[in-house]
């Protein structure tokens, strides 16, 4: 369980970041420019000379705050549409698979551009938007896993006791369901880091002056050959994010297996 | 006894797990000889399959094999891989249980079939087709020459099983190990499978392997029979004895355990063999029986040993040749149900239709022409008739069986009545009120009184949630039992489903598949309700555990005054637990009868080849008469003029069968058969029942 111990780290590190950073993250000193890592600066300064080691830690904030808050609303929308287009198949089945279709047709930043292009950015924008482009691998995931089990006898057995279908869906189909859509989301966490990271990138995201490591790569972009540890450290965290997040991805396969528990029995 | 071609001595097969060492078959010795078929037939668990693949080297590295395998002369324990690749296929040749992934679905059979002559014996590839459609016809095939260019799965599972077995004897192998070769198969189909190895061993003098679950497929084919328990030989001999004068009591339990076809054994409860099979990691330190053996003494806390005379026959029992008969089940004696002819019937379906459409691309798109102009396709959907045009009553406390192969529409026919699936027409009396086209919450009476058991006990239960809280809900929902009295509600509903009360706690995987189903039934139970579906509710357990099971059913029906409708593909488990018989056949009922009318002339041409193929456990039992049926399940798709069996009925008089729906004929009230051959000339069949069972 290395990814959950690096990745509960870094939640800390996340949330404790303005009490333990040595610099505020928008501390601007124009005598300290583009210094290498030093003593002072462990990581080095920007082309404004904050400190690259603060800011890497702010950013994990926003980073983080970004790939868990968008997947959460990736489940929010797209569990219930997987669940019920996958137990009540037909028309319904038809609509929400053809509509997730057509947002699956788009390539994923461009379906992020076009949700945040037309009103000026913000940070839940940009984690509804994010959450949004996930939702349609999410509902596919859950309707297949759906469809399965809703032929399976106890789905036939609580019919037959005459269960409500609200019933039947949260109390015999989602629990059973949800090892294999909890591991998809873990995997979810990292690419909705990334893409966040991407539109904070092309400017849609985080706004200047916060910190967020796709700004931070891209302020450093035009500098990379004179100060490349400025593009470095937050490549690194994201870096160690995505790794972390998808170990614990591989451990929550492996915990949520039923199978797993046999012998305890 | 001549040399035997393949011999097992003292083969042992471990494993290492994380409780210790589990010992999958432990110093089994047998031999097959040439023209020799050897039946090792055990329960789930008992290792047989392991033998099989241990012969064949196909067991993985973590396997731990001592003691010896010879074929010929060729010691297998230890060979390298490119030897045993050699001998694999050319001179023993293997037969898996499923046919429908045993083949390869996108190679065409002929190339299947030729594959082991190019890599074997280095023929060119025409060549070596040939040969493979020689072999297609030599197992009975018709055209091979076409049916060599066909994908597996345009043919039907008896044909695919036939396939199989040509690749197995392409090679002209020595040794053919069979491993369940029938299970997967519908009894009819099974019974030419039978007469095809039995006709493939004498025409070729082939020894057989055969590995199975079933003591009347056994009956059928084996010469010899070797009977394992746990990893163990307990008996081996030769089938006559073995069979009928068995020694071990473990072979004693297991006979006593099936249901009986003959009127005298539908009379008297099975006798089921008690207790739990033995872990295998640690297992009982004598007699690995003795737990569950009604002969149990003190002796035989010793290991015992498998005497073998030099008739070749032996148990592995100091009591052997001394031991009386199985004992009789301890509960009370079956009562035959009072037929309620004249009141109403519990539930009465009438001219119940169940179609469904299925898209198939395979069928062939029809273009049409959309706004007088525009090219429009459309898949041609084929209409499924899975119930069609069924009438049947249950009545009160009755068991009406239901027996019908797969794809009979007979599971269909069992949820369609339980509303779980909606009619497409046809009316649907619950008590006497219309439910057929009830709104969805409308039901809920039916929800409460009518229930169902499932065939598979891995599935029927929710796999995250407590046995007790599974039937607890269910007492929630439709019965009016307070909060704080459902706990114990449940309890004794675990009693009287003959499960520990400390059950309630436990998950599904804890229990054992008999245990499952017991759950199932107690859940069943939990609404307090009058009728129940059992849909093959011990189809997928053990011999000795379908017992306990049938026993259960049966005692509730008889204490609760419950109604059944039993749905099961096995003729004998019906006969055994049902007043009433239906027989379905691709969507209809071709006969239906009380129980014994059913079994006994006059019978429909379909009830008479079912009960033609059953294999029976009793040697010497023959049947009169054999039927064969031609070919595999019929078409359910489409417009049906006529009889739906005349395609493979062996008594079909020609276009009216074909053409004309068959008149029900009625010889005793009650009993009716629909068939077009005049009542006199169906009395004519002779019984297929066992002549006496001595």
């Amino acid at each position: 369980m290395i990814g959950s111990a690096v990745l509960l780290l870094l939640i800390v590190v996340a949330v404790a970041a303005p009490w333990i950073v040595p610099y505020r993250f928008d501390e601007m000193s124009i005598l300290n420019r583009l210094k290498p890592p030093s003593l002072r600066n462990w990581l080095g300064t920007d082309e404004f000379g904050r400190d690259v080691f603060s800011r890497t830690l702010i950013g994990a904030r926003l980073s983080l705050l970004m790939g868990f808050a968008a997947t959460a609303v990736s489940l929010a929308i797209g569990v219930p549409l997987g669940l019920w287009a996958g137990y009540r198949r037909g028309r319904v089945d038809e609509i929400v698979m053809r509509s997730t279709d057509v947002l699956l047709s788009f390539p994923p930043i461009m379906l992020g551009l076009l949700l945040l292009a037309v009103t000026p950015p913000s940070l839940w924008k940009m984690i509804v938007a994010v959450g949004i482009v996930y939702v349609p691998s999410t509902v596919r995931l859950t309707r297949s896993v759906t469809l399965d089990l809703a032929g399976e006898e106890f789905v036939q057995a609580a019919r037959a006791r005459g269960e409500r279908t609200s019933y039947i869906l949260h109390a015999e189909i989602l629990p059973n369901a949800w090892p294999p859509i909890m591991v998809e989301a873990s995997l979810r966490v990292t690419f909705a880091i990334l893409l966040g990271a991407a539109l904070s990138f092309i400017g849609l995201g985080a706004q200047p002056p916060s910190s967020d490591w796709g700004l931070m790569i891209a302020e450093a972009r035009p500098l990379i050959d004179r100060a490349p540890w400025v593009a470095i450290a937050p490549g690194i965290a994201m870096g160690i994010t995505v790794i972390a997040v998808n170990l614990l991805g591989d451990g929550l396969r492996e915990a949520l297996d039923p199978r797993m528990h046999r012998k305890g029995g | 006894m001549t040399a035997p071609l393949l011999t097992l001595d003292n083969l042992t097969l471990a494993y290492q797990t994380g409780r210790g060492t589990l010992r999958a078959l432990n110093s089994v010795s047998l031999g097959v000889g040439a023209g020799e078929t050897l039946a090792v037939v055990g329960e789930s668990g008992s290792g047989k399959s392991s033998i099989a693949f241990a012969t064949m080297g196909l067991l993985g590295p973590e396997a731990a094999i001592s003691g010896s395998i010879r074929f010929d002369g060729t010691e297998l324990v230890g060979l390298d891989e490119a030897s045993r690749r050699d001998l694999r296929g050319r001179s023993i040749g293997m037969v898996f249980q499923d046919p429908f992934t045993s083949l390869n679905p996108s190679l065409r059979v002929g190339e299947q079939v030729a594959e082991p002559l190019v890599y074997h014996q280095g023929l060119t590839r025409p060549a070596a087709l040939e040969r493979a459609i020689a072999a297609l016809g030599e197992v009975g095939l018709p055209s091979p020459r076409e049916l060599a260019s066909a994908y597996p799965h345009q043919l039907s599972g008896g044909m695919q099983q036939r396939v199989l077995i040509a690749s197995a004897i392409v090679c002209d192998p020595r040794i053919l190990i069979l491993d369940e070769p029938t299970t997967a198969l519908d009894v009819t189909v099974e019974a030419q499978i039978l007469d095809l190895l039995d006709h493939l061993r004498r025409s070729r003098g082939l020894g057989m392997l055969f590995i199975t679950h079933n003591l009347g497929v056994v009956n059928r084919i084996a010469d010899r029979v070797c009977v394992l328990y746990a990893g163990q030989v307990v008996e081996i001999g030769a089938k006559e004895a073995v069979l009928g004068r068995s020694s071990h009591p473990y072979t004693k339990g297991l006979l006593a355990s099936l249901p009986q076809l003959s009127a005298q054994g539908r009379s008297q409860r099975i006798a089921p063999i008690p207790g739990r099979f033995p872990d295998l990691v640690d297992p009982p330190p004598g007699c690995i029986f003795a737990p569950r053996c009604p002969f149990a003494e003190e002796k035989c806390a010793a290991p015992q040993a498998l005497t073998v005379d030099d008739t070749g026959s032996g148990a592995r029992c100091w009591k052997s040749g001394r031991l009386p008969g199985w004992p009789q089940a301890d509960t009370a004696p079956r009562v035959a149900q009072p037929a309620g002819a004249g009141e109403e019937p519990l539930l009465r379906a009438e001219h119940l239709v169940k179609r469904y459409r299925r898209g198939r691309i395979g069928g062939g798109i029809a273009w049409t022409r959309k706004f007088g102009v525009l090219p429009w396709p459309e898949v041609r959907a084929e209409i499924v008739n899975a119930v069609d045009d069924i009438s049947i009553d249950v009545r009160r406390g009755e068991t009406l069986g239901l027996v019908g192969e797969s794809g009979s529409g007979k599971s269909t026919l069992g949820r369609t009545v339980l509303r779980l699936i909606d009619p497409s027409a046809g009316r649907l009396l619950f008590e006497g009120v219309d439910v057929a086209a009830a709104p969805a919450d409308d039901l809920q009476d039916l929800r409460k009184r009518a229930q169902i058991v499932f065939q598979n006990p891995d599935s029927s239960l929710n796999p995250r949630r407590k046995v007790g809280d599974a039937i607890a809900r269910a007492v929630a929902l439709q019965t009016n039992v307070p909060r704080e009295g459902r706990r114990a509600h449940v309890e004794d509903l675990l009693d009287r489903v003959g499960l520990p009360r400390s059950y309630y706690d436990r998950y599904p995987h804890q229990l054992s598949g008999g245990e499952k189903q017991r759950v199932g039934i107690a859940r069943a139970l939990a609404t307090g309700p009058d009728f129940i579906v059992c849909d093959e509710p011990v189809s997928a357990l053990d011999v000795s555990v379908q017992a306990t099971v049938l026993n259960l059913l049966d005692e509730l029906r008889d204490d609760l005054k419950l109604s059944y409708l039993f749905i099961s593909h096995d003729l004998s488990v019906v006969a055994y637990i049902a007043d009433r018989i239906a027989v379905m056949y691709s969507g209809r009922i071709c006969e239906i009868g009380d129980a014994k009318d059913v079994l006994s002339p006059p019978y429909h041409p379909y009830t008479q080849a079912l009960l033609s193929a059953v294999p029976l456990a009793t040697p010497g039992a023959e049947k009169s008469e054999r039927i064969r049926l031609r070919g595999d399940r019929p078409p359910s798709e489409g417009e049906r003029s006529g009889c739906v069996f005349h395609t493979r009925c062996p008594r079909a008089l020609g276009d009216i069968c074909a053409t004309t729906m068959p008149p029900l004929q009625e010889p005793r009230p009650g009993h009716r058969i629909a068939c077009h051959l005049p009542l006199d000339e169906l009395m004519r069949a002779p019984s297929a029942l066992p002549a006496a069972a001595e």
